[in-house]
């Protein structure tokens, strides 16, 4: 049931959430439409990707990477996805960075619908080998007429020993779409995984609770997420990470606005091992009088030798500080876009040009959204 | 005649519910720079920042005048693009915002950036967030900086040096002299005329020693009750405290006093 090919439309979509529709600046491409691959590309000898099914033929291997990080049993949504793969087989990308390897420009995947009331269920699974470093966008988006749906997205990702992965995610969803991503990372000694996410846009329920494991010592984590709920609309987001392995580290940062819509900031670092680090920090900005934010941060320390901290502030723009800059000479609209630009300026470490592009482009549209 | 930069009418203010300035009226013209003395709590920012436009003062009477023109009901930002600039007394921590982007966006004069903040010694703040984790004395560094970029006509003070070390008062002194003009000679005949006016808070009078200034206001109670050349007024406060002042206020007159007592009513 391939469907019909996409359109000038939803190749601008596709654009919004960060896919370069030639490949330019990018290590590769891997594309679902609906439940269907629509392209699988690398660019360089480092990326090896493949369908998932096709992957599970060519190797016996990748079956034992399959389910590991994440529970097909843990709630109806992964259950879903894995009676799916029963009946139909896994639609999703096997994607391996190869020993040693180095790539700045980034891998780009997207996964987009454009059937109305679909539910799309997608398995991935990415393993970065030892020594390996490189970048993945993945942009999530719907046609523009698609109003209703589901996306639940499986990802298992791997990291082996002293290698870097960051992984850059911007959805664009719409006002009744139900979003229930489910990601697993285990990261082996050495390595670090850095996890960027941008929502600015509706969807009925975005909700998700990505677990890094971090298993090996020396291994890092750093999740940034950066929200704006409009009206009506529910994030519900947190990050977890399991600091199992002596020397590790986790830091969740969260920016979050609402326009009136509600957002939840969770946040837990669980500490199992000594000489291990962990900061969550949640800062939430009211730019209308409805809407909720919620911060729920949660530190579990289960060895007397960590360190674990959080901070969190929520409100709206404070009156005195837009007044300071106002007694400068800026309007009121340009003291908030500056106060917003500020609140939303944090350090995303390490990426490459084409990924900070893609970054700065979605921050100044949240930037023009919030205003 | 000269022109007038500032005219304060009558101005009756209220801020947090209770009424703080009781009836004030004075002018600034064009050119001088005047002094607000007064001890604590007695309303000094509180019309300095009423000058400015800021919200949570209300003004209950009376009428304040930029050059003529009635700015009693003008917003705060109108204010500062017609010429009005402040320097905080307690500048607020701006998260998020360094001190080079906003001074980017003041940047109306053509000063160079780079070299007035090396100037100022605050080259080193200029990537940073405004004014969070600055020290006292930077912060004041920090405000005079932001002023002379922003370049105003009536340049309102609060405090510019309290809590400065006798050096960086020097330091401030001389940009504030410049923010105010002062190497310009103020000669109304040759017509030499510097347009910049200045109004400064201060309890020492320290900034007095770098940066002349034309007339003084004592102000108690929300009312000023002195007016005078400023090297003689803070002599008065200096030896008999403020309890003169009040005094002369009270009985209208006394002797030794060398302020001109305020009009009483
Ligand atoms: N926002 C406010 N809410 C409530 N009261 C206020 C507010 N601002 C000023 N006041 C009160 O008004 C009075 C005058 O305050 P103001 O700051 O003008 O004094 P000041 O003369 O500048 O004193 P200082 O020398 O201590 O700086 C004080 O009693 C102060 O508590
Ligand atoms: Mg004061």
């Amino acid at each position: 049931m391939k469907q019909n090919k996409l359109n000038k439309d939803d190749i601008e979509k596709m654009e919004l959430v960060g896919l370069a529709p030639d490949d330019k600046d990018r290590a590769g491409t891997f594309t679902v439409i609906d439940d269907e691959i629509d392209k699988s590309k690398s660019k360089t000898e480092g990326v090896e990707i493949l369908g998932l099914s096709q992957a599970l033929k060519k190797y016996d291997w990748a079956n034992d990477y399959m389910w590991q990080l994440v529970d097909p049993h843990k709630d109806e949504f992964t259950e879903r996805v894995w009676k799916y793969e029963q009946e139909h087989g896994p639609v999703g990308q096997f994607l391996r960075f190869k020993k040693g390897m180095i790539s700045k420009e980034p891998f780009q995947s997207c996964f987009f619908i454009k059937l109305d009331r679909f539910v799309q269920t997608v398995h991935n699974i990415i393993i970065v080998e030892d020594e390996a470093e490189f970048h993945i966008i993945t942009g999530c988006a719907v046609a523009s007429y698609v109003n209703s749906g589901m996306h639940i997205g499986i990802t298992e990702i791997y990291l082996e020993k002293n290698a870097t992965l960051s992984y850059t995610m911007i959805h664009d969803w719409a006002p009744e779409m139900i979003v229930r991503p489910r990601t697993g990372i285990r990261i082996d000694s050495g390595s670090k995984f850095f996890s960027n996410y941008i929502s600015l846009r509706e969807t009925k329920i975005t909700q998700m609770y990505p677990t890094a494991r971090l298993v090996g010592e020396g291994a890092l984590v750093k999740f940034t997420s950066l929200i704006l709920a409009p009206p009506n609309s529910i994030y519900d987001l947190g990050s977890r990470a399991y600091l199992s392995a002596p020397n590790t580290s986790a830091e969740i940062i969260s920016r979050v606005i609402t326009k009136g819509g509600t957002a939840i900031s969770r946040g837990n670092i669980i500490a199992e091992a000594p000489h291990t680090r962990g900061h969550l920090e949640c800062n939430g900005l009211f730019l209308s009088d409805d809407g909720n934010i919620d911060a729920v941060p949660e530190l579990t320390a289960k060895v007397r030798d960590t360190d674990l901290s959080h901070e969190a502030a929520l409100g709206k723009i404070s009156e005195e500080k837009l007044e300071y800059l106002m007694a400068r000479g800026l309007t009121r609209d340009e003291s908030t876009q500056m106060m917003i630009k500020g609140f939303l300026d944090i350090d995303i470490l390490g990426l490459p040009p084409a990924l900070e592009k893609e970054i700065r482009y979605n921050l100044n549209l949240m930037e023009d959204e919030a205003l | 005649m000269s022109e007038i930069m500032l005219a304060v009418d009558d101005l009756w203010v209220e801020v947090g519910g209770k009424i703080v300035i009781k009836g004030i009226s004075f002018e600034i013209p064009v050119g001088k720079t005047h002094i607000l003395f007064g001890p604590n709590g007695s309303g000094k920012s509180t019309l300095l920042r009423t000058i400015m436009g800021f919200s949570a003062y209300k003004i209950i009477k009376g009428k304040i005048f930029f050059r003529e023109n009635d700015i009693t009901k003008l917003p705060l930002a109108e204010r500062a693009k017609l010429g009005i600039g402040i320097s905080f007394q307690e500048a607020p921590a701006i998260t998020g915002v360094k001190l080079n982007q906003l001074l980017q966006i003041l940047k109306n004069n053509g000063a160079d950036i780079e070299e007035m903040a090396t100037n100022l010694k605050m080259e080193n703040h200029l990537m940073r967030d405004i004014n969070a984790g600055f020290s006292g004395g930077e912060k004041k560094r920090s405000e005079i900086l932001q002023l002379i970029i922003q370049n105003p006509n009536l340049v309102l003070l609060d405090e510019p040096e309290s809590g400065v070390d006798i050096g960086n008062i020097e330091l401030l002194g001389k940009y504030i002299d410049k923010l105010l003009q002062k190497e310009v000679h103020h000669n109304e005949m040759l017509g030499n005329i510097r347009s910049k006016s200045g109004l400064i808070i201060t309890h020492t009078g320290h900034i007095l020693n770098y940066v002349p200034a034309d007339k003084s206001y004592v102000i108690i109670n929300g009312k000023l009750v002195c007016k005078g050349n400023p090297s003689e007024v803070l002599e008065q406060i200096s030896n008999n405290g403020f309890g003169h002042c009040e005094e002369c206020f009270r009985r209208e007159v006394i002797k030794d006093f060398k302020g001109i007592c305020y009009e009483t009513k």
